[in-house]
């Protein structure tokens, strides 16, 4: 049974992160999908998928062409940023080049070209964003990543060296993710000019696996805020791994949807609360690339069940993940019916789920996970 | 002294193809192509339609003038024979022979009108019965049963599906006929499709010519349309993009769809969760201002997709085999020789377990060639036809096609899940049919449906009219309706161009008088078949 | 997003129907805690409307199913036993075979019974109507419906479909059958008091026996017109000849039907 109306994707995947009136919840997936049959299909390789504009775009928007996903997501890793500010990367991994070094041993020393937007893979990115508003005239939601400040800095500086400076030199912290934040607001800035719809903020280092719910109050949420309020677009923070405890800092944030990966989704809707939408959370390490589409089918409509606004996967998708899988994800969505909040009828059944919700809450539970 | 020449002639319902052969070294000296059929109508059943109303004599008239026209044209010298293939239906219009047999699926209207089973054989007949020399030879294979013609008859022979096993040959056209054979067994099947897959009572349909859409071409983009020029030659055209119904215009403007173009869509719209039979999201694909591809149009496909689908299974299941064991596939026909196979295989018009997809060209023309190089020929064709006479299935008749189609048209119009269908087909041990098909090799015997043209091919146009007149007010609003352009009022005289008149199939001149009175086809009023270029009037009278 | 708006439904719901509102109160509860059984949608549809369509008695009612399944041996079997018990033939047709295929008719209209679940049911209901018509003669129904499909034609998945739709209707329907002569759809029009003919075909060269029959029982002064339909037949074709008016779906059917039999209409007033 197909809930499809007549709403393009881009409305739809607006709407659901900014609270809005919705058919059905998206597979608006910002998480990369870079497998070997999206690839083949527009004959996209490494490295040139980041280095071809044109390429870009069409590996981009491949999930769409193919699946039915409901993003185009531009820019497939987090160390673009990094590179344009000094960093050399090891582009024999040159799908996702990690980053074999720090740049900067005092964030005094942090710059980078004026004129960066305008060279490189920062240019690459954005004229891939241009291509895919030409192409799609807007139908299709295109949310390229930007790498956050916690993590740039953590890239720049040395994670590790990032990491003690919290603790031993404060300030010195503070000027390197300051120094970040500018950069990323340039940088965001930019990819909202080019004609992104919505902006995909990847803070990894954040995870509650790294930091303490203390380290990122100080640490990461006012830079976080600074860039929500700097950069006019709508946003979905990601960060991955186990943030439980840090939820009702990211609440805080100013960022519109949380994208996650290991909290139960129920914990992250109950915490979140109204105030923010959030989108997750398909496991990737086993479930896409190892389960059946029955499985991945039954997980999104559990998901959905448990009140995300965006269905999409805990983190990138892994090569080998099959098409069957990504079509199960993007059917569930369409497939699967929601509460009409302007329906009466569907208001008062949110009463009686409420109550039940209190019935459970009388049972006592604890959150595990996370090295803090 | 120049060797004897043969003139090989195809007579079908799109068109009339004739070759001259060299007798002496076998070889094609030149091609001449006619490409639209003199009789008024878009496909065979309109032809019949026309020579029931307005009787075989005229109709005859029509088809031997024509004939005379690709002949003069070839230009012969020393013709000593001229084999003639196609439809029973041309066929026996041609020689004036018996053709209402051919024109009901139900044999009541036979008895009453007392026409007898008609037997067509293969047979060698002088020239004076077409209007030519006496000492010229026409030969005319035969046909095996009344759905089964000559050039079914050459589909089978031509492809090399006779010599092999375990394989399947279909003709893509109106009336896909279709054989499979299993051991020594040839099971021979015609499905009523219906003319949507040559571009037919589809609404922005047409025969293939310069501007018609005819495949889609997968790109990261969408899918680039692929036009035929004004040399019949395929350019790129518009970049259509199914998700999101963007379409960039670039490249040949398309003037409408062929019946290939038809494939491509529904492979491309169900593909890309455009399509869900019987719905196309959005109600249509918008090609251009003036084409689009509706909802009709995915019901008249699924139609004929299915009545095809259906006729394969039913082959299948009388002959006992499972479709997991036919592994060859050959495709004949016009549609056969330009569609994409991995598409036509995708939207069911090939069962999944085909590996091996060869793509014959036109088989009636060359069994007329080959016939009219060793006329003897006919006497083992005949012998043939008495074995393939013996397990001919009538689908109109058979409770298993009737069954299967019944789900087909669900699936295709009414939105049945395709599960259901399966479970059906696993009663009858066909279970995996609907499932993803195989990826076929695929070998095109040639680029063209007429694989050897000689020194030159050349188009002709149709110039055959008929006239009449009778009493109206001669407001002209027939002549402003008519679609192809057919019909032209002179001298308070009405001239039809019999080879652009879509006849029975459009009727709107008749349909749409104010005062009832357009009576073309009304054998009551004036019937003149006489020849343009030089505007005269002459009625000429045949030397029949 | 104005709460309040939609709080004032719900309180207003609260007090003017308070049984619907606890209702879906436990709907939603019962949501929640999992314990809404999977049911397959279809069978939901049928259970309600085999509740509102069939008779008390479970003998009918296994008549009715068997309808519904589309199995014509059982119905022949159920129905020849209820005979044999005494019951009434026009009690059958109307309590146990009717809600079979008025089920049918309502899924098909509802999306969730198609071409082939029609054509079984038809089929099935046939079985039974014949042997209740042996015993009764004429059963009375809302009006005498002929069908048949042209003449030369044997495509009849569409007169089938058509046949089972008016039946679901409360018509009786004379089926006769494909490839049909104009004489034989005279002789049953007189013989069997028909008050409607409906005719289809698929081939354009079988169109004029559909014009064939209406002209003849027009000359014959029968006073019965010829209902047109199927894939050859346009309403344009249709408007050239008497006596005729041009229907396109099974619907359109039954309501020109009712038209002419119930509203006394003619063909010329429904062109």
């Amino acid at each position: 049974m197909e809930l499809v109306t007549e709403m393009t994707p881009t409305r739809r995947a607006l709407a659901a992160v900014l609270g809005g009136r919705i058919d059905y919840v998206p597979p608006a997936n910002p998480l990369a999908q870079t497998t070997l049959d999206l690839m083949e299909f527009c004959g996209a390789s490494w490295p040139k998928a980041h280095r071809d504009a044109k390429m870009m775009a069409d590996l981009a928007a491949a999930p769409w062409e193919v699946c039915g996903i409901e993003t185009a997501r531009p820019q497939f890793d987090i160390s673009l940023e990094a590179e344009v500010l000094g960093c050399k990367l090891d582009w024999t991994k040159s799908d996702r080049p990690p980053v074999t070094g720090p740049a900067y041993k005092n964030p005094k020393d942090i710059s980078w070209d004026d004129k960066f937007t305008e060279k490189d893979r920062a240019a690459v990115v954005l004229e891939s964003i241009s291509i895919l508003r030409e192409r799609y005239a807007g139908y299709l939601p295109i949310v390229p990543v930007i790498t956050a400040p916690f993590t740039v800095a953590g890239h720049i500086m040395g994670v590790e060296n990032l990491v003690m400076m919290t603790v031993t030199d404060p300030e010195k912290a503070h000027e390197a993710i300051s120094a970040a934040t500018e950069f990323c607001i340039e940088y965001g800035r930019a990819q909202v000019a080019a004609g992104a719809h919505m902006l995909f903020p990847a803070d990894p280092s954040a995870s509650g696996d790294l930091i303490s719910p203390e380290t990122y109050k100080e640490f990461v949420l006012p830079y976080h805020q600074k860039f929500a309020r700097s950069v006019s677009a709508p946003k979905i923070l990601h960060i991955c791994g186990h943030t439980e405890k840090l939820l009702p800092y990211i609440k805080q944030s100013g960022m519109d949807c949380f994208s996650f990966d290991s909290p139960p989704a129920w914990l992250v809707r109950k915490e979140l609360g109204n105030s923010m939408s959030c989108l997750g959370s398909l496991d990737v390490i086993d479930l896409m690339p190892n389960g059946t589409p029955e499985q991945v089918y039954n997980r999104t409509v559990e998901c959905i069940q448990q009140g995300v606004d965006i269905v999409g996967t805990a983190c990138d998708v892994s090569n080998g993940t099959s098409l069957p899988n990504l079509k199960a994800y993007v059917a569930a969505c369409r497939e699967t019916p929601i509460p009409d909040s302007t329906d009466v009828e569907d208001c008062v059944r949110a009463l009686g789920v409420a109550k039940a919700k209190n019935i459970k809450e009388m049972l006592p539970y604890d959150i595990e996970g996370g090295g803090f | 002294m120049t060797a004897e020449q043969a003139v090989a002639l195809d007579i079908g319902t799109s068109g009339l193809r004739g070759q001259l052969v060299n007798l002496e070294n076998g070889q094609v000296i030149r091609t001449c192509i006619m490409n639209r059929n003199p009789i008024p109508g878009a496909n065979i059943m309109d032809h019949l339609s026309f020579a029931l109303e307005c009787g075989g004599d005229k109709t005859r008239r029509l088809l031997v003038s024509t004939v005379h026209d690709i002949i003069e044209r070839l230009k012969p010298e020393h013709l000593s024979r001229i084999a003639v293939c196609g439809n029973p239906i041309q066929l026996s219009l041609l020689e004036g022979k018996e053709f209402r047999d051919l024109a009901y699926a139900g044999e009541s209207k036979l008895k009453e009108e007392n026409i007898g089973p008609v037997d067509r054989p293969g047979h060698i007949v002088s020239g004076d019965i077409l209007g030519f020399d006496s000492g010229v030879e026409i030969i005319i294979p035969p046909a095996v049963r009344h759905e089964i013609g000559a050039d079914a008859l050459a589909m089978m022979i031509e492809s090399g599906f006779l010599e092999d096993d375990f394989c399947l040959v279909t003709d893509y056209g109106t009336n896909a006929e279709m054989a499979l054979k299993v051991g020594d067994t040839v099971y021979t099947g015609s499905a009523a499709a219906g003319p949507a897959l040559e571009g037919q009572q589809i609404g922005s349909g047409m025969l293939a010519g310069p501007g018609a859409l005819s495949d889609l071409c997968r790109c990261p983009q969408g899918w680039r349309a692929k036009v035929l020029d004004s040399r019949m030659e395929v350019q790129d055209g518009p970049m259509i993009n199914m998700r999101s119904g963007m379409i960039h215009k670039e490249g040949v403007v398309p003037k409408g769809i062929t019946g290939t173009g038809v494939i491509a869509l529904v492979h491309a719209g169900i593909m890309d969760g455009r399509m869900s039979p019987p719905k196309i999201t959005g109600d249509s694909i918008d090609i251009t201002r003036n084409i689009r591809f509706t909802n009709e149009d995915l019901a008249e496909a699924g139609k004929a997709l299915g009545a095809i689908r259906a006729g394969h299974l039913t082959l299948m299941i009388e002959a006992g085999v499972s479709h997991k064991d036919i592994h060859t596939m050959y495709m004949a026909g016009a549609s056969g020789t330009y569609v994409d196979p991995i598409k036509a295989m995708s939207v069911g018009m090939v069962p999944p377990s085909v590996i091996n997809v060869v793509q014959v060209g036109n088989t009636s023309l060359q069994l007329a060639k080959d016939i009219a190089i060793k006329p003897d020929e006919i006497d083992s064709l005949n012998v043939l036809r008495k074995e393939l006479l013996a397990k001919h299935i009538m689908f109109a008749k058979s409770s298993v096609f009737s069954d299967l189609y019944s789900y087909e048209l669900a699936v295709w119009t009414e939105g049945m899940d395709t599960y259901r269908y399966s479970r059906k087909l696993a009663e009858y041990d066909q279970s995996g049919y609907l499932g993803t098909p195989l990826k076929p090799t695929i070998r095109k015997v040639s680029d063209l449906d007429i694989i050897d043209t000689g020194e030159s091919l050349e188009m002709l146009d149709t110039k055959i009219e008929i006239r009449g007149t009778w009493n109206c007010s001669r407001c002209g609003i027939c002549v402003r309706l008519c679609p192809e352009k057919a019909l032209n009022m002179d001298n308070g005289r009405f001239i039809v161009n019999t080879g652009m008149c879509l006849g029975t199939a459009c009727m709107r001149c008749v349909e749409n008088c104010p005062e009832g009175a357009f009576a073309l086809w009304n054998t009551k009023n004036e019937f003149h078949i006489s020849k343009r270029p030089n505007e005269t009037v002459t009625a000429e009278p045949f030397p029949l | 997003m104005h709460m309040d708006i939609v709080m004032q439904q719900v309180l207003k719901m609260k007090n003017e129907d308070p049984v619907r509102f606890n209702k879906l109160v436990q709907e939603g509860m019962a949501a929640e805690l999992g314990y809404l059984p999977e049911k397959n949608l279809r069978e939901i549809s049928a259970e309600k409307l085999k509740k509102e369509n069939y008779s008390e008695d479970p003998e009918y009612t296994a008549v009715s199913d068997a309808v519904l399944a589309g199995k014509r041996k059982d119905v022949e079997k159920l129905v020849n036993k209820l005979i044999e018990n005494g019951r009434d033939p026009l009690d059958i047709v109307t309590e146990a075979l009717m809600p079979g295929i008025q089920v049918q008719c309502e899924m098909y209209d509802l999306g969730k019974a198609f071409v082939p679940e029609i054509l079984m049911s038809n089929d099935a209901m046939q079985g039974g109507i014949t042997i209740c018509q042996s015993e009764l003669g004429d059963i009375p129904s809302k009006g005498n419906i002929a069908s048949f499909v042209a003449q030369g034609d044997l495509h009849d998945i569409g007169k089938n479909i058509c046949a089972a739709i008016l039946k679901a209707n409360g018509y009786t329907v004379t089926d006769l059958g494909r490839d049909v002569s104009k004489e034989e759809v005279l002789k049953t029009v007189k013989d069997k008091g028909i008050q409607l003919v409906c005719g289809s075909t698929l081939m354009s060269t079988t169109k004029p026996g559909l014009m064939d029959t209406a002209l003849l029982l027009e000359l014959e002064k029968t006073g019965v017109s010829v209902a047109c339909g199927g894939a050859a037949v346009s309403k344009a074709f249709v408007g050239t000849f008497n006596n005729a008016i041009y229907t396109k779906s099974p619907l359109e059917t039954v309501h020109k039907a009712d038209s002419i039999i119930s509203g006394n209409k003619k063909w010329n007033e429904l062109r």
